[in-house]
Order: C-alpha cells, then sequence, then structure tokens
C-alpha cells in the first residue's frame, strides 16, 4: 500500500508491509515510499520481530546513497492505520535537504551523545528540524534534548522519539544508513523552504493537590510529601495498598496514572513504569528533579483523543497555510494502551479530522521529543505531531 | 509560570559538579531549563564563561559581551528573533548573567530568583575553587555543604508553602548557626511604628540578649544597620533596661519583596571575643535571598489568594469563576459536550440580615459555601458571585443531570437554611442554564441562568428551574415592584372594574367580564398592563387573583340578588396559568362562591391557551377539575397564542373567546372576516358559545351580526367600568339595550 503527496518540488512518500520474510517487506514499503528519483531522507519504523539486519539492510540496498534513520517500535503508524509486527518505510525527497547522524554507547554520557549526534552541518534553509529517535532504556532522555540543544541552540527545532521493543521494555534499536545499533542514538537534521509544523499534546489532567518531590535520583522517586513516594502515589489515586504489591497489576495501573511535572514551560508528564515494592521508590523513564512540585495525572479515551486533536491542530497551524504533504507521528504507547484497538482507530481518524488524505507515517513510542521552545523537550505520554508542506 | 520548588533542583544539579566548567554548563542548562529562557549566558571580563542557546562554536561573544554591559535592551535569539535581555551581577565573582527570554521578559519575581541561583552557583564555584586550592580547606568545604543543606531545608518549606513567619524563624535559625553569630533577624519596615520580623538564637549570649532587650529594639538596630551600611559590620552599644551598655557587632543586607527593599537580614555577635568576628557577608546575602524569595512568594500567593478567592466563604469569587466558567465551555465546544449552569441565590437573605444582623447573614453565607463544597464534584467549579448569589459550573451535562444536581442542592441546603435560624425560613431558587450551538458565551449564558433563576424565585422560591426563551429577555426589578404589589394587597387597593358582554341582537346584557385594576393612592388608578407582568412573576398573582374572584363572586351574587332583572346575570372572571396550577384554587373558588352565595353555574373561568406550554394534559385535568364544580369555562383571546385547535376540542371549554385583533376593522377590504367566519363555524361544531371582543364600531358590529356570531363585548357597548355604574346600566337592562354612548370611565 502507500500514500503520497507532494508539491512542484517536495514529496513525501509512505510504504508499508506486514509481510514477515524480511526482504519481501522492505522490497514492497520502500517501492511504495520510492515516489520520484531524487529521495533525500529514508526513515524506517519496524516492529522488532524482524530479522533487523536483513530488512533493514534490504532498505539501504533499494535506496542506496540515501541517507537513512530508524528504530525499532512498540506499533507502526502508517497512513490512516496502527499495526504490530509491520514495517513503515517514509521517504522525503525532491527539494528536501538532510543529513543524519548516529551517536553510540549513549548510556555512557547522554548529554554527550545528544551533542554528537546534534552535530551537523546546517543546511540554511528557512525552515530546519532535528529527528532524534533514540533509545529510552538507555537513561534519562531529558539529558539527550539538553546535549543536543546545547550543540545546535535555539534556532532548530527537536522532535522524535524513543524506540520500543513490543512492549518488552528490555532492548531496541536504532538505525543509521542502513546499519542496526543498540544504545544509540540516530538523528536527522532536515531542511525546507516551506514550513515545517510541530504540535505537542498528551491529554492528561492534574487531579488533587500537587506533592513535593522530597528525594529522587534521576527517574527514581524515593519519597512524596517526606512519605515512602509509593504509599503516597497510591494514596493520591485512591486505591488499595495491595495494588503496590503485584507488579502487573501495578505497571498497568501507573501506566493510566502518570505524575504531571510543573515546569517552566509548562506542565510535563512523567509515566511511572514501575515501583520499588520494599523501599517504596517510583521509576520513572524521564527525570522527576528532587525539589519539584507534581501532581497525579489522570485521563481516559476523550481526554487522550482530545490530546490527538490539539496536537495535530497545532502542527496544521504553524504550516502558515500551506497545503501539508506529509506527516511524522510520534505516539506514546501509554496513549495507546488507554485508547485500545477500537481507540486507536478513532485517533487515526481524528488525525484525518484534522488533516487532509496525506501520506503519514510514525509509531508509538517509549518517550517523545518536541523542543520547540525554551530548552526542555523530553515528553512523556504524549503525542507529537510532525507536519511537513 | 515560574515555581519556587525549582531552586533546590538548580541546588541540587550545581553542587554535584566535579569542576567549575561543569557547574557553570549545568548552571547556565538549569537557568534556561527553570525560565524557559531560551538563552542564558555567564560572561567575566570579555570572556564568556559559558552559553546556551547558540550552535556550539558559533556564540554571539560580542552581542553577549554588550549585552552584559548595557545591562538591558535586546539580544537575537535564534529562531525566534529579538528578545529582551535580562541582567544581573554575581559581585562576589565579578560575573555577568544573561538572560534572554523569547515570548516575554524574565517578571521581576523571576529575576529575583535567578539572582538567588547566581548566588548559589557563585557559593559552588567558590567551594570547588577551594578544594581544588587547598586541602586544608576541608572545613570550609563542610561549612559551605553545610550552607547548601540548610536553603534546602528553607526551599523545602517555601515549596510547601509553609507561612512566612515559619520560613523566616527556619532563615534566622539556620543563620545563626552557620554564620557562628550569637542572634540572627529577619527586620522589616512597617508603614508606621517600630519594624517587626524574626528573631533566631543557639548561643547562650544570644539568649541573655533576646532576655534582656526587647526583641523590637534588636529588629530596630537591625534594620538600622541594614540602611546605614550594608553588608559592613557596625559596632554598637544595646542598651540593656538595666542600664549597662553592652557592645555588640551588628551587620545587616536588605531583604527585597517583588523586587522592593522592605527590610534586612542582620545578625549581631556579642560577647567578648567581639573585635575578632569576621562575617561572611556572601553567606548572609544567600540567606537574605531565600528570605526574598520567601517574603515574594508569599505576598504573590496573598494577592492571587485576594485576587480570586472570595474573603467570607473561600470560595472561587466571579473573576476566578468566570475564567473557569471559559475554560469549561471552550472544553465542551471542543468536545461537543454540554455546558450547565447553576445560579443559586437565597430567598429572603435580606430578612435573616434584617432580623437578626450581618452577621448571622455572613454565617449563613460560609455555611451555604461550605455545603456547596461538600455537594460537588471535585471537577465542578463553585463560587460565591457576590451578595447571596453562589453558582455552579456543570462539565459534560445533560439537562436531566442538571435538574437532578439542582434539586440534590436544594435539599442539602434546605438543612443549612433551615428556618430554625430564620423566623419566616430561607431557602434558595436555582436557575439553570445549558450551553448550546449559538450560545457558548460566559455572558449570555450567566444572563440565561439569571433569568431562570428569577423565575425560580416567582415560582414560589425553593425551586429549580431550567432557562427556556419564552422566558424573555431581560429581568426586572421584581424587588421594588412585589413589595409595593405586597403592600397593596395588604392595603387592599385593587378593585374590580366590569365590562358587560352583552347578546349582538338585542344588546342586552348578559354577562359582565370582572376586570382588575389597583387604586394607588398615589398614582390614581393603574391599568392591569401595568403590573400584571409583576405579579406573575412574583407569583402574587395567585392572591390578587383570589382577592379579584372573592370581590367579583360577592358583586355578581348581590346584583343576581337585589338588582331587577338581574337574577340570571353571568359572572367571568380572567384566571392566569399561575393560578390554575396553584394547588389551593380549585378550593378558592369553590368557598368563595359558597360564601358569597353565588350558583357555580353563574360562573364562567376564562383561561388563555398559555396554560397548555408546559403540561397539556394536566392542563387538561385541571380544567376537567374545575368543571366539576359546575361552572363554566371559556377560552380567551383565541387565536394570538400558539394554539391549535385542539386545544379547545380535548378540553371542557364552553365559551370561545373570538380575539380583539379579528374583530377589529371587520368588513373593510383588510378584514374580510374570513378567520371569524371559521372561528365561529367551529364553535358552532364543537357546541360552543362565541363572544366576540373589542367590538369598536357598528360596522363591526353589522358584520359580527351577519356573521351570526351571538355574544360580544367592546367600547362600543361599554368600556369596563365601576360596579356603581354597572347596576345602573343593569337597572335600564329589561327596558333598553345598552346605550351606545360609553359609559363610566
Amino acid at each position: 500500500m502507500n500514500q503520497s503527496a507532494s508539491t512542484a518540488s517536495r514529496w513525501i512518500g509512505v510504504g508499508s508491509s506486514r509481510k514477515t520474510d524480511p526482504v519481501q517487506a522492505a522490497t514492497e514499503a520502500t517501492q511504495a515510499a520510492l515516489l520520484g528519483t531524487d529521495p533525500k531522507l529514508v526513515v524506517v519504523f519496524c516492529a522488532i520481530s524482524f530479522p533487523l539486519e536483513r530488512l533493514v539492510g534490504q532498505v539501504g540496498a533499494l535506496t542506496r546513497g540515501v541517507p537513512m534513520i530508524g528504530c525499532t517500535t512498540a506499533g507502526e503508524i502508517t497512513t490512516n492505520s496502527a499495526h504490530d509486527d509491520s514495517l513503515t518505510v517514509c521517504i522525503l525527497g525532491g527539494d528536501f535537504t538532510a543529513t543524519t547522524g548516529v551517536a553510540v554507547s549513549a548510556s555512557d554520557d547522554l548529554h554527550a551523545a545528544g551533542s554528537t549526534a546534534a552535530a551537523l552541518e546546517s543546511s540554511e534553509r528557512p525552515h530546519e528540524v532535528l529527528m532524534l529517535l533514540t533509545d529510552g532504556l538507555a537513561g534519562n532522555q531529558q539529558e539527550v534534548v539538553h546535549g543536543a540543544y546545547a550543540q545546535i541552540g535555539a534556532g532548530i527545532r527537536l522532535v522524535g522519539g524513543c524506540a520500543g521493543d513490543g512492549a518488552a521494555m528490555a532492548k531496541t534499536y536504532q538505525f543509521h544508513d542502513g546499519r542496526v545499533f543498540e544504545n544509540a542514538v540516530v538523528s536527522a537534521l532536515i531542511g525546507s523552504d516551506s514550513p515545517i509544523g510541530i504540535g505537542v499534546q498528551h491529554g492528561w489532567r492534574p487531579k488533587g493537590e500537587p506533592m513535593l518531590v522530597g528525594r529522587s535520583q534521576g527517574t527514581t522517586v524515593f519519597e512524596l510529601d517526606g512519605r515512602r513516594a509509593l504509599d503516597v502515589y497510591l494514596e493520591r489515586a485512591a486505591v488499595p495498598l495491595d495494588l503496590g504489591r503485584d507488579e502487573e497489576t501495578f505497571t498497568n495501573f501507573a501506566m493510566t496514572h502518570p505524575l504531571g511535572l510543573h515546569r517552566g514551560g509548562g506542565e510535563e508528564v512523567r509515566f511511572i513504569n514501575g515501583a520499588d515494592f520494599d523501599s517504596g521508590a517510583l521509576n520513572g523513564i524521564a527525570e522527576i528533579p528532587q525539589g519539584s512540585l507534581v501532581w497525579l495525572m489522570e485521563g481516559d479515551r476523550a481526554s487522550v483523543l482530545e490530546g490527538t486533536r490539539a496536537s495535530c491542530e497545532h502542527a496544521l497551524g504553524e504550516l502558515d497555510d500551506h497545503d501539508p504533504i506529509g506527516l511524522l507521528l510520534f505516539d506514546c504507547i501509554a496513549r495507546r494502551m488507554v485508547l485500545g484497538d477500537a481507540g486507536v482507530e478513532a485517533e487515526m481518524a481524528s488525525i484525518g479530522a484534522v488533516f487532509p488524505p496525506v501520506a503519514t507515517a510514525g509509531f508509538y513510542t517509549y518517550g517523545e521529543i518536541a523542543r520547540t521552545s525554551g530548552v526542555r523537550g523530553f515528553h512523556n505520554q504524549t503525542l507529537v505531531t510532525l507536519a511537513f508542506s | 509560570m515560574y515555581s519556587a520548588s525549582e531552586l533546590p533542583e538548580f541546588l541540587a544539579a550545581v553542587s554535584s559538579a566535579t569542576n567549575p566548567q561543569v557547574a557553570l554548563a549545568r548552571g547556565v542548562a538549569q537557568m534556561a531549563g527553570t525560565f524557559d529562557a531560551e538563552v542564558v549566558a555567564i560572561i567575566k571580563g570579555d570572556e564568556v564563561l559559558a552559553s546556551i542557546g547558540y550552535p556550539k562554536g558559533k556564540e554571539p561573544t560580542t552581542d553577549l559581551l554588550a549585552a552584559a554591559q548595557r545591562r538591558s535592551g535586546t539580544i537575537k535569539v535564534p529562531g525566534s528573533g529579538l528578545a529582551t535581555a535580562s541582567t544581573f551581577d554575581l559581585v562576589d565573582s565579578s560575573c555577568t548573567v544573561v538572560i534572554a527570554r523569547a515570548d516575554l521578559p524574565l517578571t521581576s519575581v523571576e529575576l529575583g530568583h535567578a539572582q538567588a541561583m547566581g548566588r548559589i552557583l557563585e557559593l559552588a564555584l567558590r567551594l570547588m575553587d577551594k578544594l581544588t586550592e587547598n586541602e586544608r580547606l576541608l572545613e570550609e568545604h563542610r561549612a559551605h555543604e553545610a550552607v547548601l543543606e540548610a536553603i534546602l531545608r528553607i526551599q523545602q518549606l517555601i515549596s510547601q508553602r509553609q507561612p512566612v513567619e515559619t520560613i523566616l524563624q527556619a532563615i534566622t535559625t539556620e543563620a545563626v548557626v552557620l554564620l557562628d553569630a550569637d542572634l540572627a533577624g529577619v527586620a522589616l519596615h512597617t508603614q508606621s511604628g517600630p519594624a517587626h520580623g524574626s528573631l533566631g538564637t543557639v548561643t547562650d549570649e544570644g539568649r541573655q540578649l533576646g532576655t534582656e532587650l526587647a526583641s523590637r529594639e534588636i529588629l530596630q538596630a537591625g534594620l538600622e544597620a541594614t540602611l546605614s551600611s550594608p553588608g559592613v559590620p557596625t559596632s554598637i552599644t544595646l542598651e540593656t533596661p538595666m542600664g549597662e551598655g553592652k557592645r555588640a557587632q551588628i551587620t545587616g543586607v536588605p531583604v527585597f519583596d517583588d523586587g522592593n527593599p522592605v527590610g534586612g537580614l542582620f545578625v549581631v555577635s556579642a560577647g567578648p571575643s567581639l573585635p575578632d568576628v569576621q562575617i561572611d557577608t556572601a553567606t548572609m546575602e544567600t540567606f537574605a535571598s531565600q528570605a526574598s524569595i520567601a517574603l515574594t512568594d508569599a505576598s504573590t500567593m496573598d494577592e492571587l489568594e485576594h485576587a480570586f478567592h472570595d474573603h467570607l466563604t473561600g470560595l472561587p469569587n466571579r473573576a476566578l469563576f468566570q475564567d473557569r466558567f471559559n475554560h469549561a465551555l471552550e472544553l465542551g465546544v471542543r468536545r461537543n459536550t454540554t455546558t450547565g449552569l447553576l445560579f443559586l441565590d437565597l430567598d429572603r437573605f435580606k430578612t435573616v440580615n434584617d432580623t437578626f444582623g450581618h452577621s448571622a447573614g455572613d454565617v449563613l453565607l460560609r455555611e451555604v459555601g461550605d455545603a456547596l463544597r461538600q455537594i460537588c464534584r471535585a471537577c465542578d467549579s463553585v463560587a460565591r458571585l457576590g451578595g447571596d448569589e453562589f453558582a455552579l459550573v456543570l462539565e459534560d451535562c445533560h439537562p436531566k443531570t442538571a435538574l437532578i444536581v439542582a434539586n440534590k442542592l436544594l435539599a442539602n441546603l434546605a438543612d443549612v437554611t433551615n428556618p430554625t435560624r430564620a423566623a419566616d425560613g430561607t431557602g434558595v431558587s436555582i436557575g439553570i442554564a445549558l450551553s448550546e450551538p449559538g450560545c457558548e458565551s460566559v455572558d449570555e449564558l450567566m444572563r440565561r441562568a439569571d433569568i431562570a433563576m428569577y423565575a425560580a424565585k416567582a415560582g414560589g422560591r425553593g425551586k429549580a428551574v431550567l432557562y427556556k426563551p419564552s422566558m424573555g429577555q431581560t429581568r426586572l426589578d421584581h424587588n421594588a415592584a412585589a413589595n409595593a404589589l405586597r403592600r397593596a394587597l395588604e392595603r387592599d387597593e385593587f378593585v374590580v372594574h366590569y365590562q358587560p358582554i352583552v347578546d349582538l341582537r338585542t344588546r342586552q346584557i348578559l354577562s359582565v367580564e370582572a376586570l382588575v385594576r389597583w387604586m394607588d393612592p398615589e398614582k390614581g388608578l393603574v391599568p392591569p398592563g401595568a403590573f400584571i407582568d409583576d405579579a406573575e412573576e412574583t407569583d402574587l398573582i395567585v392572591p390578587i387573583g383570589r382577592r379579584v374572584l372573592e370581590i367579583a363572586c360577592e358583586q355578581a351574587a348581590r346584583w343576581r340578588r337585589d338588582t331587577p332583572g338581574a337574577s340570571d346575570l353571568q359572572l367571568s372572571v380572567n384566571v392566569s396559568a399561575r393560578q390554575l396550577w396553584h394547588d389551593g384554587f380549585r378550593r378558592d373558588v369553590q368557598d368563595l362562591t359558597a360564601d358569597a352565595g353565588l350558583d357555580p353555574s353563574a360562573l364562567t373561568l376564562e383561561v388563555t391557551e398559555s396554560i397548555f406550554l408546559n403540561d397539556a394534559d394536566s392542563a387538561g385535568e385541571r380544567l376537567r377539575d374545575l368543571k366539576s364544580l359546575g361552572l363554566r369555562l371559556a377560552i380567551d383571546d383565541f387565536g394570538t397564542g400558539f394554539s391549535s385547535l385542539s386545544y379547545i376540542h380535548n378540553y371542557p371549554f364552553d365559551v370561545l373567546k373570538i380575539d380583539r385583533a379579528f374583530v377589529s376593522g371587520l368588513g373593510t377590504s383588510e378584514n374580510s372576516g374570513a378567520v371569524v367566519r371559521t372561528m365561529l363555524a367551529l364553535a358552532q361544531q364543537l357546541s360552543l358559545v362565541s363572544i366576540a371582543e373589542g367590538i369598536e364600531n357598528p360596522s363591526e358590529l353589522a358584520q359580527l351580526r351577519a356573521l351570526r356570531c351571538g355574544q360580544g363585548q367592546g367600547f362600543l357597548f361599554s368600556k369596563p367600568t365601576t360596579a356603581e355604574n354597572l347596576e345602573r346600566m343593569l337597572g335600564n337592562r329589561r327596558k333598553t339595550s345598552v346605550p351606545n354612548s360609553p359609559v363610566g370611565l
């Protein structure tokens, strides 16, 4: 299948395949996405179930010499639908510019990895965006964003997401120029003469009074309001403390009950992905700093879909009346879990309600990146919409 | 919005850095993060020590140095154009900090916080310098570490929004220990009178000072030292009550509230070893900036609280409510859900105030506020709009839900507004308005809810009423009108005039229609049009109507009994919808006719089509119920409303009254009489007596006769007139018909 759009000088093609054979899948999706003779950037999102070397190698072989980045996911998004165990290939061509980078062994120094990946030469086009695909399991991803920001400054906005692995949360992979990496940050600096829009929206609302983070280290919170963080969290959520004894029950619950963090640029959502039942600590995947104020957040299908709509409308608004020709979506896995299968369809429909039919690619992430103003840009449980015109 | 809670985070980030360069890099990144500023730079001399926001290696050094020197102005932010740069100095390390944010410049409060961060950064840098410089300074290292820990503790109190007194107390206690003084204090100016503030001590010497001297004097000395020579130790002699002078050294540095100097943080050292005392002014300033943050934060919170909450009930005030309501409406529009607004008004609240005093009124308002808070879901917004008016927003609200909530409120508030409190009992009336496409503005919904609330009051108080367009556009000044009408009732100022209804063929008076007038001692005779609407809305129509019925029944009975030839005279009385719905109405009719000795069959009650507006079935039941008394029913003003023919067809009417609008100009080219003809045919088919209203000239009469209309009334025969005049006309009844010229008024 394929969906495409182009203006006189730029084009974006998206192809998808659900074939299990890596060569067949790569061929089907790449050919569908390759709409012109002048491709500039290949973006690959695929399930972790594929033999990755062969899959990515085949995409690379079919687009030889064209810069490529990509990653494994927790669900692949293609025009109008989302799947597991599939491959989505998106190709930007024509009058786009693109350069790519990769930083390996990211967990050794996430800040440095962000800086390395962002050390790309600007095309000096009027509209530029840096896309980062990272390993969300490698530590505090805000550091990656900070590192990238410290490298390229405020002039270029950042978008992207953390790679996934179904929902196993064990190991993710990043792709660069036909090769497969782990624990890496891959990047693409995309330039255009026509506006690029970014929308960022979660879909959660604060519940109850704020709590003070008494003691925390990185992504782990030990104390809230001077007591064991887990106890206070469960109390505030008004659920039995028993819930804090079973790992699976707790994780499922926490998935839809993130913490809201008050930040200079507004409110950010912090996903809680586990707890230490003995020490009473809560584990997140982004930093929850000591001394900060947090809220318990709640959401439902309606609020998540409301977030989708707002994210898309904002991105569309930034195109300044230019026609959109393609979308890249970085959508949180937790939002997908709240929505369920039927809800994912509803989400695709609400994207379709905002945008005219355009080539769409994306994936369900373990964390989202969008720095549009200020310096922060790592998000949780959020939909980041990147729209090209 | 910036939160003071981010300072501990900053502290943790910079104090854990392993070398000055990392600390500086983290410092600028943290500051940028805290204030969401794109650019932060630290400049020393002509060198940019650290910066963030520019592509690495392409920092515009000249621009940054210029901005640092200019101390204000603009600077280019990549991707955003020019932005206002805020700058401040770190005196201790001769550095300047430049912060630029694209959307808005830093506020004075934010700048204060940034300066506090700068101080912490300086402290951390100094600590590192010393660490690398010499191992001997380990002791000092610990001291500085202790300062950072103390600041963290203070910051936690600020984050928890502890009372400002508690925070200042903590600051002075921490300061006295870490500055190795005998006594520390925060002294604040007052508008008039002596300084006030907080004192802390841990040493015996300090305690002794505290006992010997009034704290006010110490605070005053601290304030003076701060003002006269900030940061410089001053020797003073404190006079004790025992008359002996005590030598002490006092040092103060200023504290600020929202950028304005409001006093000082000072330390006092006393005792024999005085000359050796060394004061670490940098640390003092660090504590002073903590005090400034606490004061600024407290006044900001105070202002916020004051600006958006009602002092009496603690509920959001009108300003905050409108904001929340607006938000709820916008959300409703986006989600395509209905937003409900409930207006609550205490009934007879004025009586409570007048009878029991304003403090009793305040207690009642507070209790109502508490009750509302308890009843409402967390996501509903409750507010006191002022006076005795409260409001409640219901998100995603079905009309039925709104009524259920309103009725629950009525039930629960009944306890609060219990009659034991006020002799005649207060209650609550609720008006409800729901958003709908085209009506999604705060103002319009508030207007509608207000109108509905008055409709609830008019409907008998203690009720909840949903807004309907038929309720009209404006709310009148009901209170004044209601009071006047109530007084008129008490003074029996309502009188009844009568208009004859005649046989159109013979002009003989068959019946009289009773019409109410108000004989106002000041204004004279007031026509019904001037007061009936108010009477309806205030529910006073019920007692007024009863009085009219009473007078008219007595009069008609007297005429039938005493006036020759009038023994079969009929009486027509108008009944408003509100009277009809009043539960005692049938009983009133029964009693009044019986008391007057009027045969019910001589009475016709006239109702308009509006009685079928709300609940046609129940209206029919009420009519049949009345009819069972043996009286007759007329449908008045027929054809003017929204009636369908089914009303007369299905209900037990005896008389159809054709409105003057159809009669006027009969026989002229504009009015061919087609409508009247149809009505008459209808009446005939249903065996109804038809009465034409508003007959004003002979040609109309001629036409009606030609159309075989049986009865009529109008100025041609007589205007409504007094009982005396009518009695005279009745005297002539048998002899002649009603005279051509109007009689009476």
